[in-house]
C-alpha cells in the first residue's frame, strides 16, 4: 500500500468512531494529544524525539484521564452498602471446628474486604469488550454513561491485532502503552464523560495492526473495499444511535 | 496404572463429597422447577401420567415451557429409592457434575494441544471441580445441567471418533439424545452438527460406515420430536428472540438507511452484543447472572485470577486455530455462544451452560503454557495457594451468602408452610397468588400430594390439546388450599387463614377487616416470606351491619 492510502486508512480508523466526535467536541486539547499520539504509535516513519515525543503524550493522556475523572472514593460507603454489609457479617458462623475465627470481620468489615472489590470492578469493567464496541450493551452500567466507541466491525481486527502484538518479541513497551491506563483508571474509577480515552492511541494501534493483517490476504482488494464499507454503515448506525444523526 | 487412576479417583470421590454436601439445605429452599419437575416425576412413577393426566409425555408441559422430558424420567429411579425429597430431585445433577470432572479430564488428556499430560489434566480437573458455573448448577433439580452434560459427553466422542471410529457413532447418538436434555440443547444440537460436517468434513468421512450408523441411530431417537415438530410444545422457546428490540432499532435506522440494510445491521448489533458479552471477562470473571436465582453472591461463573489463563489459552487457540483440535473448541465455543446469545437475557449462565466446557479448556491451555514458561515448583505452590483462595471464595460466596441471601428467590419458606398447613387439617386457607411463584406445586410436592387429586384439579382442556395448550392458570384448589388471587371484596367473609407475601395484607388491613395473624415465616435474612391472618366474618359482617352480600 502506498503511503497516501495507509494514511486515508489510518484517518478513516480514527475518524470512523464516535468516541473521537464526542472527545473532540467536549475537549478539543485532549482531542489533538490522543489523535496525534495515536497518528504517532501507528506511523513507521522514525525521527529525533519520536520516542520522547511519544511518551510526552502518552503521558498527558494519562494526566488528563485523572483530571477529567470524578474519583472512586473507596474508604466510603452508602447506605445501601451498609445494610448489606450488616446483614451479611451477621450471616458467618462464630468458629469452625471450635476454634473461633473472625471470618465475618474479615470478608465483609475490613477496609480491604470493600477496596479490592472497588478496584476490580473498575479494571474489569475496563476489559469488557462490549464496553468499546456497543456501549456495554446489553449490559449496561447504572453509574457510567455508557456510548459505544468504536464501530463493530473493527472487532475481527482488534482481535487479530492483538495476536500480532503478542506475536511478537519487544512486547515491553505495548504492554506499558496498555496495561498503565488499565490500573490508573482501575484506582481511580470510571466516571468519566469521555470513557477512557487514554487507551484510545493503543486500541487505534491494535486495529491498525490486524487492519495489516488483511493488506496481506490474497483478495485484499475485496476483502478491504468490503470492511471500509461495513465499517461506514456501522458507523452511521452508531451516529443514529448516538443522536448525532 | 494404579498410580495413574488413584489421582483421578481421589478427585472424583471429592467431588462426590462436594457435590452432595448438604445437598438438600444448599440451596436453600426448593425453587419451583425442581418442585415441578420432581412433582411430575412422582405423578409418572405412581400413575404412569404427569400432573395434567397426559401419559409418558415426549416435553412436559409444566407451566406452559414444554421442557425436555429426560432429567425428568431420570429422576423418577431416585425417586423410587429415595422417596419424593429435595435430595432425590438434585442428586442426579449432582452425580452428573461429579461424571463431567471425569469427561475434562478424558477430553484434556486427549487434546494434542495440551503440553503436559501428566500434570495439567490433573491440575484442571481439581479447578474444574470447584468451578463456580459448573459447581452452582451440578446441585440443582431441574434438567438445564443434564442437556449440557450430553452435549458435552457427545462432543467429547465425537472429538475421540476422529481418532477412533467407533466413538462418532456413539457421540452422533449422544447428540442426538441431547435435545431431550434441556431447551438450549434443541438448537444446538442440529447447529453443531451441520458445523461439524462443514469444517471436519475430510476426518469424518474416513469412517463413513460410523457416520452413517450414527446419523440413522440419531434419526430414530428423533421420531418423538418429528411427532410433535408442527406444535408449541417443540417451537416454545423461539418467543425469547429479541425481535421488538432489532425492529425497534430498524425503525430508528430507516431514517437514512434502506430497510434491507438497516434490519441487517440492527440484527448484527444485537446478536453481536449479546454474543461478545459470552466471551468478556468481565461477565466471566467479574459480574455475575444478574438473575439472582442462577447466580452467586461476589462471584462470577470462573475465578477472578483466571481471567490470566482464559486470555493466554485464547491467545494460544487463535494460533492454533487452523489445527483439528484448535477448530473443534473453537468451534465448540462459538457455537455454545450462538444459541444463547439469539435470546433477549444479556448474559444468561444458564443458556449459555454448554459454554462451560469449551471456556474452561481454553483456560487449561493457558494453564498449560503457563506451566511451560515458569519453574514447575512454583507454579504448583502458586497452584496450590490459589486452589485454597479459591475454595475459601466458594464457602463464602456459596455455604454462607448464597444460602441466606438468595433464600428467598429459592422457595425458602415454602416448607415451613407447607408444615403448618399439614398441621392445621381442620382449617381451609386461601393463599394469595399474585406475586408468588406457582405455589400449588410446591404444596404438592411437600405433602406428597395424590397425583390424582392435582390431575383432577388441573385445567381439563390441556389433556385435550396437550402439546398446544402453553396457556397456564396457576389458580388450584384441592384437600384444603385454595390458591388464587386474594379478593377483599369477597374472602374476608369466608371462615379461612389468609395467606400472602409480605404485600399481600397490610396492617392496617388487617385491622380494618378483623384479621388475626397467625403465621409469619422469615428467611435467614429477616425478609418476610408469607403471613398468615384468620379471618372473622361474623365480627366483620357485625360492624358493617351486614353490608356485604357475602353476610347473608
Amino acid at each position: 500500500m502506498t503511503n497516501f492510502k495507509s494514511l486515508l486508512i489510518i484517518l478513516f480508523l480514527i475518524f470512523s468512531n464516535f468516541w473521537i466526535y464526542k472527545i473532540f467536541r467536549n475537549n478539543f486539547l485532549i482531542g489533538l494529544i490522543i489523535v496525534t499520539l495515536s497518528i504517532l504509535l501507528v506511523s513507521v516513519k522514525s525521527f529525533k524525539y519520536k520516542r520522547i515525543i511519544i511518551l510526552g503524550l502518552f503521558l498527558s493522556s494519562l494526566f488528563f484521564q485523572y483530571q477529567t475523572t470524578k474519583i472512586n472514593n473507596f474508604s466510603t460507603l452508602t447506605a445501601d452498602q451498609i445494610r448489606i454489609q450488616e446483614v451479611r457479617f451477621k450471616q458467618y458462623p462464630a468458629e469452625i471446628l471450635g476454634i473461633n475465627f473472625p471470618l465475618g470481620y474479615w470478608f465483609e468489615m475490613k477496609h480491604e474486604s470493600y477496596i479490592i472489590p472497588g478496584i476490580s470492578k473498575n479494571l474489569y469493567e475496563n476489559l469488557d469488550i462490549n464496553q468499546y464496541f456497543f456501549g456495554g450493551h446489553p449490559r449496561q452500567r447504572v453509574e457510567v454513561e455508557e456510548f459505544e466507541k468504536f464501530p463493530y466491525s473493527f472487532i475481527p481486527l482488534f482481535i487479530l491485532g492483538l495476536l500480532v502484538i503478542f506475536s511478537k518479541k519487544k512486547l515491553a513497551l505495548k504492554l506499558l502503552f496498555l496495561s498503565s491506563p488499565l490500573v490508573l483508571i482501575a484506582l481511580i474509577g470510571n466516571k468519566n464523560l469521555l470513557g477512557p480515552f487514554s487507551l484510545f492511541p493503543m486500541f487505534i494501534f491494535i486495529i491498525w495492526q490486524g487492519f495489516s493483517v488483511l493488506c496481506n490476504l490474497k483478495k485484499r482488494k475485496w476483502i478491504i473495499s468490503l470492511f471500509i464499507i461495513l465499517s461506514f454503515l456501522v458507523s452511521v448506525q452508531q451516529f443514529i444511535y448516538g443522536g448525532i444523526i | 496404572m494404579t498410580q495413574k487412576i488413584l489421582p483421578l479417583l481421589f478427585v472424583l470421590i471429592a467431588a462426590f463429597f462436594l457435590y452432595t454436601y448438604k445437598l438438600s439445605f444448599i440451596p436453600n429452599g426448593l425453587y419451583v422447577d425442581e418442585a415441578v419437575t420432581g412433582y411430575n416425576a412422582y405423578s409418572i412413577l405412581k400413575t404412569g401420567s404427569d400432573e395434567y393426566g397426559k401419559s409418558y409425555p415426549f416435553a412436559f408441559r409444566f407451566f406452559g415451557s414444554y421442557s425436555p422430558p429426560l432429567y425428568t424420567y431420570l429422576s423418577i429411579s431416585f425417586i423410587y429409592f429415595l422417596d419424593l425429597n429435595i435430595f432425590s430431585i438434585r442428586i442426579s445433577s449432582a452425580l452428573l457434575g461429579v461424571l463431567s470432572v471425569g469427561l475434562i479430564y478424558i477430553f484434556l488428556k486427549n487434546l494434542d494441544l495440551i503440553k503436559n499430560k501428566k500434570v495439567i489434566p490433573l491440575i484442571c480437573v481439581v479447578l474444574f471441580m470447584i468451578t463456580p458455573w459448573n459447581f452452582f448448577y451440578s446441585r440443582i433439580g431441574y434438567e438445564i445441567y443434564l442437556g449440557a452434560f450430553l452435549f458435552f459427553l457427545s462432543t467429547l466422542l465425537i472429538y475421540l471418533g476422529f481418532k477412533k471410529r467407533i466413538f462418532l457413532t456413539l457421540g452422533i447418538i449422544v447428540l442426538s439424545l441431547s435435545t431431550y436434555g434441556a431447551h438450549t440443547e434443541i438448537y444446538l444440537a442440529p447447529l453443531f452438527f451441520i458445523f461439524l460436517l462443514i469444517f471436519f468434513w475430510k476426518d469424518i468421512i474416513k469412517g463413513r460406515r460410523y457416520l452413517i450408523w450414527g446419523v440413522v441411530l440419531g434419526s430414530v431417537i428423533q421420531i418423538p420430536h418429528l411427532l410433535i415438530l408442527n406444535t408449541q410444545a417443540f417451537i416454545n422457546k423461539n418467543s425469547l428472540f429479541y425481535i421488538n428490540d432489532i425492529l425497534i432499532h430498524t425503525a430508528d435506522l430507516q431514517k437514512i438507511l434502506p430497510y434491507p440494510i438497516a434490519l441487517l445491521l440492527s440484527f448484527l448489533r444485537e446478536f453481536l452484543a449479546r454474543f461478545m458479552t459470552y466471551f468478556s471477562p468481565y461477565s466471566l470473571f467479574f459480574s455475575p447472572d444478574s438473575d439472582p436465582q442462577r447466580s452467586l453472591p461476589g462471584l462470577s461463573v470462573f475465578y477472578f485470577w483466571m481471567v490470566v489463563p482464559y486470555l493466554i489459552g485464547f491467545y494460544f487457540l487463535l494460533k492454533k486455530i487452523f489445527t483439528q483440535n484448535g477448530k473443534y473448541i473453537f468451534l465448540l465455543a462459538v457455537l455454545s455462544a450462538t444459541a444463547p446469545a439469539l435470546t433477549g437475557d444479556p448474559f444468561s449462565t444458564q443458556r449459555a451452560l454448554p459454554l462451560l466446557f469449551p471456556l474452561f479448556l481454553i483456560c487449561c491451555l493457558g494453564i498449560d503454557y503457563i506451566y511451560q514458561k515458569f519453574n514447575r515448583n512454583i507454579f504448583l505452590v502458586f497452584c496450590v495457594f490459589l486452589f485454597i483462595i479459591s475454595l475459601v471464595l466458594l464457602w463464602r460466596s456459596y455455604f454462607v451468602l448464597f444460602s441466606s441471601e438468595r433464600a428467598k428467590v429459592w422457595g425458602y419458606g415454602n416448607q415451613q408452610l407447607s408444615n403448618f398447613i399439614t398441621s392445621n387439617p381442620s382449617e381451609s386457607f386461601l393463599i394469595d397468588q399474585s406475586r408468588l411463584k406457582p405455589l400449588y406445586i410446591i404444596l404438592a410436592f411437600y405433602q406428597q400430594i395424590d397425583p390424582k387429586i392435582i390431575q383432577f384439579a388441573a385445567d381439563t382442556r390441556v389433556r385435550q390439546d396437550y402439546y398446544n395448550n402453553s396457556s397456564f392458570n396457576d389458580e388450584y384448589q384441592f384437600k384444603n388450599i385454595n390458591i388464587k388471587r386474594l379478593n377483599f371484596y369477597e374472602d374476608i367473609y369466608k371462615e379461612v387463614i389468609l395467606i400472602g407475601d409480605e404485600f399481600s395484607i397490610s396492617k392496617d388491613q388487617a385491622e380494618e377487616h378483623f384479621l388475626t395473624p397467625v403465621l409469619e415465616i422469615k428467611d435467614p435474612v429477616g425478609s418476610i416470606i408469607f403471613r398468615g391472618f384468620k379471618t372473622n366474618p361474623l365480627k366483620k359482617c357485625q360492624a358493617t351491619n351486614n353490608y356485604s352480600p357475602y353476610c347473608k
